[in-house]
């Protein structure tokens, strides 16, 4: 038998374990997960309160610092001025150092805190990076460039319009576990800024989903647009847009921008903004104007007529309502970049700076480690025990395997009393019942087999005894030429012939049919000759023969079994047939090739008692010349059928005896019966079939 | 004489197991062989659901650690009792006894 390699218990236990592998991993994995969100998230939360709670003093602090460097860029710096929002300024500045270490002693989590400052000056950004002391109030240290900080949260700050708290992790360290964890929030100019931001944001994050909204949503987005671009201008970052009319806007500008100025009384505005346009867009304005040029223009307008700036009005004023006003007097202004795109780099002008904490990192990865140490030992713990029971499960369903397959050899073996003992109630229990019915049922049907056989053999001695008692040749006897052919539907046959030589060299012929055929036929016909043969051995009067043989078959058998026969005494010397036919066909004599019938008659033996036998019975006699032949047979001839069901028949059997007649008797039995087999074709035989043949020469 | 395989599974797992559920209840219910169970669930981990890390909580509370641990025993139990048995089998079949 051919050794398994990678049987049932190999294949249930690689499933099972590959199952509960993929099955851990995943569940480990999520587990993971969100212990890791669900810490980032209480480091965010506690991170984002305590960063909020210093967001205020964050950005008094930083207004007021722009504030001072504009005065101290501007012509009218005033000193007293400058020392009174410095004051408000290290105020505002104690008041965020103070904050942090207060929340620092009641967090352990919490660090180093930070606020970052952005200074912007013509479009060009400048950092400076201030670190608070931990435990007391006070700066920690101060530095122009981090890039720990620099690549992290304010790089986050600076790629995305956010007001929330945001968490990073600082990249630049080999370790997850070396790198800052860092909580940031930013600081805007103004709690409108804020506002305008989150609208914005809302705006942005609502998808519309019907159509009647898309108009106020287009005319939303365009003021949200607007806003953006003036608060651009305003911060002096470049920004590309054109306008329906550029003379309009110009127009508008210069008139706005003039009034902030004091002009000489003998100058008058109109003739200034002709010759302003003049220079701006000269000719008949086919040269497009270079919007980015006016402000250029504009200074060198100024101090080519001398103009001076009224007191308390500034530039500036005019770019935050620069392009609310331009829609007001119907100007279009397109812009070439996208609301994003102009929210974004609005956000980034009204951001001062990034006010931050950094968070330790052993707390966050202790929990972490402790979260996966213990998904771990948990996903180990079940699989070293789902291991076992992947190894041990299949041994039950391979015991009941082995006793199923020791089994099937047993039955193959030929041994059917073998019973395999597996009582169990599952597939394999049945399996083994199943196996147990199918050995039953071989072994009835062994015995049946067996006593199949049996009778066969019986049968098959039944028919060598049978044949046996018919004539091994055909006796010789001067100027008689004899032939018969004997051939039974079963192994036991109904029909009879025989040759009996008797005194003076007289020749008895019998042929005879008992009804029906098989064992029971076969056995009144084995009695009939032993009859007939007693009979024969102590008289010749065929009569009193066929009368003795009737009283005996009529008591000692069945009323079934009767037996129709031709009993015949030829006597060569005389050329004569003395006969009875007891209820057999009629036998035919051929003379010069004309078939004459003889009649039959009388009662078969055993169906009537002797008197109605007797009376019934007659003895009689015909001729036979040099060269006719004497045909006798049985019914199995005329009444063969072929697969159609067709009789063979008399007339046909007639004929082919006449063919036949010419030649010897072998060869006229021989050419009837194959004539007679033709006819039969694969049809059953259903009846024995008996002929004789006699042929006399003088 | 060999082991039949079923009957010591089930044994053990009856002895083994029975004693170790009642003690676990018992000790959610008052705490009584504590230091028993938070040896057993130093080496069986429950994901955050021991009696031991609940100790503060009601009885209610400990109902998923004691469910854990039950498992836990049972399995264990059947799985030493199909290991030893057949380990004694085998072992039987090695070292058959001499009968003279």
């Amino acid at each position: 038998m051919k050794k398994i390699k990678f049987g049932i218990r190999f294949k249930i236990t690689g499933v099972i374990m590959a199952s509960v592998i993929l099955a851990s991993t995943i569940i480990g994995l999520a587990l993971y997960n969100a212990q890791v969100k669900s810490n980032r998230e209480d480091m965010l939360r506690l991170g984002g309160t305590i960063l909020k709670g210093g967001i205020e003093f964050a950005r008094s602090y930083l207004n007021l610092q722009n504030k001072i460097q504009q005065i101290r860029s501007g012509d009218s710096a005033s000193g007293k001025e400058i020392k009174k929002l410095s004051k408000e300024k290290n105020d505002n500045f104690k008041l965020l150092m103070e904050h942090f270490p207060e929340m620092v002693k009641r967090e352990k989590l919490l660090d180093i805190s930070f606020i970052v400052e952005k200074e912007m000056n013509r479009g060009k950004v400048k950092e400076e990076y201030i670190y608070f002391k931990r435990n007391t109030p006070g700066i920690f240290s101060r530095s122009k460039y981090d890039p720990e900080l620099k690549n992290s949260i304010v790089a986050y700050f600076y790629r995305n319009i956010s007001l929330d708290p945001h968490l990073v992790f600082a990249s630049g360290r080999k370790s997850a576990e070396d790198r800052f964890i860092i909580a940031g929030v930013p600081v805007l100019d103004s709690k409108a800024s804020e506002k305008l931001y989150k609208d914005y944001i809302e705006f942005s994050r609502n998808d519309f989903t019907d159509f009647a909204k898309l108009k106020n949503r287009k005319k939303t987005e365009k003021n949200f647009m607007n806003e953006f671009a003036g608060r651009i201008l305003r911060s002096g970052i470049s920004l590309n847009f054109s306008f329906s009319s550029d003379e309009k806007v110009i127009k508008y500008l210069y008139y706005r921008l003039l009034g902030n100025y004091k002009p000489e009384k003998n100058l008058k505005p109109a003739e200034l903004y002709a010759e302003f346009i003049e220079k701006v867009i000269p000719g008949s304005g086919d040269i497009k104007f270079e919007f980015i040029n006016f402000r250029k223009e504009f200074n060198d307008h100024v101090k080519k007529y001398g103009l001076t700036m009224k007191k308390g009005r500034k530039i500036s004023d005019t770019w935050p309502n620069f392009f609310r006003d331009l829609k007001k007097k119907k100007i279009d202004c397109r812009f070439n970049e996208t609301a994003n795109e102009l929210a974004l780099k609005a956000y980034n002008s009204d951001v001062m700076g990034v006010l931050g904490i950094t968070l330790h990192r052993k707390t966050f990865y202790g929990d972490i480690k402790k979260t996966a140490n213990e998904i771990f030992n948990l996903s180990a713990s079940i699989l070293i025990r789902c291991l076992f029971i992947a190894l041990f499960f299949p041994g039950f369903i391979i015991t009941s395997i082995r006793k199923l397959s020791a089994g099937a050899l047993k039955f193959g073996e030929g041994d059917l009393e073998h019973r395999i003992t597996h009582n169990s109630g599952d597939e394999l229990g049945q399996l083994a019942r199943q196996f147990n019915a199918m050995a039953d049922n071989l072994e009835r049907a062994r015995a049946v087999e067996l006593e199949k056989q049996r009778m066969e053999n019986e049968l098959e001695t039944a028919r060598q005894i049978q044949e046996a008692l018919l004539p091994l040749t055909t006796p010789s006897i001067d100027r008689v030429e004899l032939a018969a052919y004997y051939s039974s539907a079963s192994e036991a046959g109904g029909d009879y012939y025989d040759f009996i030589e008797l005194r003076d060299s007289k020749l008895a012929i019998a042929v005879a049919d008992v009804s029906g055929h098989g064992v029971g036929s076969g056995l009144v016909m084995a009695m009939t000759r032993t009859l007939l043969h007693t009979f024969l051995g102590e008289t010749d009067d065929i009569r009193i023969i066929a009368g003795a043989i009737n009283s005996y078959l009529q008591k000692n058998t069945e009323s079934k079994y009767f037996v129709s026969m031709f009993l015949g005494i030829f006597d060569p010397a005389e050329g004569t047939m003395k006969y009875v036919s007891c209820g057999h066909n009629p036998s035919y004599v051929i003379r010069n090739g004309d078939i004459k019938e003889i009649p039959a008659g009388g009662i078969a033996l055993g169906v009537v008692g002797a008197d109605t036998f007797e009376r019934v019975l007659k003895v009689k006699s015909f001729e036979i010349r040099e060269g006719d032949i004497f045909i006798q047979y049985t019914d199995g001839i005329p009444e063969m059928q072929n697969i159609s069901g067709q009789e063979y028949g008399d007339d046909a059997f007639r004929r082919t005896v006449i063919e036949n007649s010419s030649r010897g008797m072998q060869e006229l039995v021989k050419g009837t019966v194959a004539s007679v087999e033709e006819f039969r074709g694969d049809a059953m035989q259903h009846d024995d079939v008996t002929l004789v043949a006699l042929k006399y020469s003088r | 004489m060999k082991l039949n395989v079923k009957s010591f599974v089930l044994t053990m797992a009856i002895i083994i197991s029975v004693p170790s559920i009642v003690l676990f209840v018992w000790s959610s219910l008052n705490g009584f062989g504590l230091i028993i169970v938070k040896i057993f669930e130093s080496v069986h981990p429950s994901g955050g659901l021991s009696i031991v890390e609940n100790l503060d909580s009601n009885f209610l509370s400990k109902l998923p650690g004691v469910a854990i641990n039950s498992l836990y025993v049972i399995i264990d139990s059947v799985i030493i009792g199909y290991a030893f048995s057949k380990l004694y089998n085998f072992l039987c079949d090695r070292f058959p006894e001499n009968r003279e």
